[in-house]
């Protein structure tokens, strides 16, 4: 690791010296690859994205996926994307991308809407709009490492999602709908950066969380109809609890007991901010 | 009577059987359309400067590739003819993969039946009427239906063809259908091709192919430690490159680098940023210069790999007198009298110098064995290791360039001897 980190000081005295060079020409490639739906019973989505841009939105009934990528062939000789007994695979991962200027890559997956979802993302550099609304997710996945990404739910889910898991390298993620994505657990882990939940949609169950956080700011917004309850375990994070009363080791929500769905949240965090928005919906 | 019988029978019997035949065959023409109902399953599209590919795979298992690369044209493996990049043929293929990529896909079929070459040739008819055969559900490799709807025995290649094949029922010349079978052979090939090619391919771990204890509870204490070692290893190396320069006479280019760097560091940054900058561009100046000059042609074998190796040596030279000049301002600052007669030499400097360029790199290793938690620290020791590095080498190139190599040294103090001299010759 540290052989790359000095090479890295080298490559910034070559990078000086070649920015007068001109840039070299990229072969960008398109891939586009779709499929019809088929009474598949489950669809299993691996992504694998390592820089550009990331885009998962809902597609037709009638088709199983669809998926459009652009990438830099220079740098990616082999691009994955496959599809065999109800597993997806899509992605790029063997390249290096280094000096190439990836802005101009990108993956845009559609999903069908009648296929019951595991979906896994694991993207690094990159920038990913996520949509998951009108699907049938099940399980969802994402691991990122140096990214801002954006999950929105806009449409309630069709089944009832077992758990969202995300880890977060330095970055910013934002979740918003996630009332919508029927959701029973959600498990969150993240090293630095911002965080964004946001509650807020047509929830018809209760939902706990695990947050682990590290080092950057963790923002809950919740629908005030929800009952929320908070219980915070952290050496330096501040906790911005208004509208909630503290009783034992657990902040509650003023309507917890009247409400009729409950969002159970349990943060682990070393240092930074935690704060409480209230929704009106 | 009877031999009239016989004689309308025989005459008429060869009718009979024609029809029968004819018969027979209508039903397998109507399957042929009811199969022609098929749907687009899958279909694949890639694009790019030198390859335009489109594979589409139907529900019933057929698959059809077409491609253009290399200035030539594909039909599931097989060339069918030439396709230059930019002519017509390519640019109309691109566009009709360029409108199935944009419509639903449910258009397709639509799109592929009505594109046709805006000027044929043998290759664009080709792959025309296959993509036109595929959207009636008959490709060229499909295999023709008997009455029963099972697929017909393949024919010998080198079976003669029968007179009543000479046209089939969907008015395709039978005498295609060698070249179906041809093609449908090909076919079959490729896919096993492909599927050898799939085998063989390698999926890659994004794991890296961590160990087990790489994803233990040690995960980040052995990564730390595996740092720590690749820095000081990365120390000892660059020591030696040092030592190898010092004891074989460069201690004078050194020393007269790092005063120049230590006394005219701002001049010294500024020369060697412009440098960095301006050192490509004068490379290919020159290579252009000398191929215009002509005579100076033969100087270019000189010039190609000299000066990039000079560039290099100019920075490894500089990079360690900046870390003498570092080494030996925090001698000057530590060492009392005694000291410093002991321990101002080269070799000190260096192993100082050296340990402060490289000690913020270890201190973000030592940092990474805490764990995940201090993961900012360790990137910001990281950014400022980067920065301290690149200024060292940016700063060490232009001491080399000011002080030509370290012969002209400047804004050293004058030596002792210097002043006996001017002493002895007063």
């Amino acid at each position: 690791m540290s052989v790359r980190m000095y090479a890295a000081a080298l490559a910034l005295t070559g990078a000086t010296m070649l920015a007068a060079m001109p840039v070299a020409a990229q072969d960008w490639q398109n891939l586009s690859q779709s499929r019809k739906f088929g009474n598949e019973s489950a669809l299993k989505v691996d992504i694998e994205y390592g820089a550009g841009r990331l885009s998962v939105t809902p597609g037709t009934d009638a088709q199983l996926y669809r998926a459009d990528l652009r990438y830099d062939a220079e740098v990616f000789k082999r691009p994955k994307m496959s599809y065999a007994n109800g597993s997806l695979q899509v992605g790029l991962n063997d390249g290096s991308v280094k000096g190439r200027n990836m802005k101009a890559g990108r993956l845009n997956l559609e999903l069908g809407t009648r296929v019951p979802l595991d979906i896994a993302l694991k993207f690094g550099a990159a920038e990913a709009q996520l949509d998951l609304g009108g699907l049938m997710v099940k399980r969802v996945s994402i691991k990122t490492g140096a990214s801002q990404t954006s999950l929105r739910v806009s449409k309630p889910n069709r089944v009832v999602c077992d758990e969202l898991s995300v880890e977060v390298g330095a970055a910013k993620f934002e979740a918003v709908g996630l009332g919508n994505l029927n959701l029973q657990h959600l498990k969150l882990s993240g090293g630095v950066g911002e965080v964004i939940l946001d509650f807020s949609g047509v929830a018809k169950q209760d939902m706990t969380a695990d947050i682990e956080m590290g080092l950057g700011s963790l923002v809950l917004r919740v629908p005030r109809g929800t009952g929320l309850k908070v219980t915070k375990d952290g050496l330096l994070a501040s906790f911005d609890s208004q509208g909630m009363v503290k009783r034992g080791d657990a902040f509650y929500s003023e309507n917890w007991k009247t409400a009729q769905r409950h969002v159970t949240v349990k943060i682990d965090a070393a240092f930074g901010s935690i704060a409480v928005e209230w929704l009106d919906q | 009577m009877y031999r009239f019988h016989s004689d309308r029978l025989i005459r008429v019997l060869p009718l009979l059987v024609a029809a029968g035949v004819s018969f027979l065959t209508m039903p397998a023409s109507a399957q042929s359309v009811q199969k022609s109902k098929v749907e687009i399953l899958t279909q694949q599209i890639s694009t790019s400067r030198s390859v335009a590919s489109l594979r589409v795979e139907l529900s019933d298992g057929r698959t059809v590739d077409v491609a253009i690369r290399g200035g030539q044209a594909y039909l599931n493996g097989d060339v069918v003819g030439g396709a230059p990049r930019g002519g017509d043929l390519d640019r109309s293929f691109r566009d009709l993969l360029e409108s199935i990529s944009d419509s639903p896909s449910h258009v397709t079929p639509s799109l592929m039946t009505d594109w046709s070459p805006s000027h044929s040739n043998a290759a664009a008819t080709r792959l025309d009427r296959a993509l036109e055969d595929m959207m009636r559900g008959i490709t060229p490799a499909s295999p023709a239906l008997n009455g029963d709807g099972v697929p017909m025995a393949p024919a010998s290649p080198d079976a003669p063809l029968a007179p009543d094949a000479a046209i089939s029922a969907d008015g395709v010349p039978a005498v295609d259908s060698v070249d179906r079978l041809n093609e449908r052979i090909n076919e079959l090939q490729s896919m096993v091709d492909d599927l050898q090619e799939d085998e063989g391919s390698l999926s890659v771990d994004v794991t890296g192919g961590r160990n087990r204890w790489e994803q233990g509870p040690f995960h980040y204490l052995m990564r730390g430690l595996a740092d720590v070692f690749s820095v000081l290893v990365i120390y000892v190396i660059l020591f030696a490159i040092a030592v190898g320069v010092i004891a074989f006479g460069g201690r004078k280019y050194v020393e007269g680098v790092a005063d120049t760097a230590r006394h005219m560091t701002m001049r010294s940054w500024l020369v060697g940023l412009a440098a960095t900058f301006l050192v490509v561009p004068a490379f290919v100046l020159g290579i252009i210069a000398l191929t215009i000059s002509i005579v100076g042609i033969p100087a270019l074998l000189a010039w190609v790999p000299l000066f990039p190796l000079a560039v290099v040596l100019s920075l490894a030279l500089g990079y360690l007198a900046v870390a003498h000049a570092a080494g030996e301002s925090l001698a000057e600052r530590r060492f009392y009298v005694n000291d410093w007669f002991q321990r101002g030499n080269s070799y000190y400097f260096l192993i100082s110098g050296l340990g402060i360029l490289l000690g913020l790199f270890f201190a973000a290793s030592v940092v990474e064995m805490a764990g995940p938690w201090f993961g900012f620290i360790r990137g910001l020791l990281i950014f400022l290791g980067v920065v301290l590095t690149w200024a060292a080498f940016t700063i060490g190139f232009g001491a080399v360039l000011v002080s030509r190599a370290g012969t002209r040294p400047l804004g050293k103090a004058p030596a002792m001897s210097e002043f006996v001299d001017e002493e002895a010759g007063v």
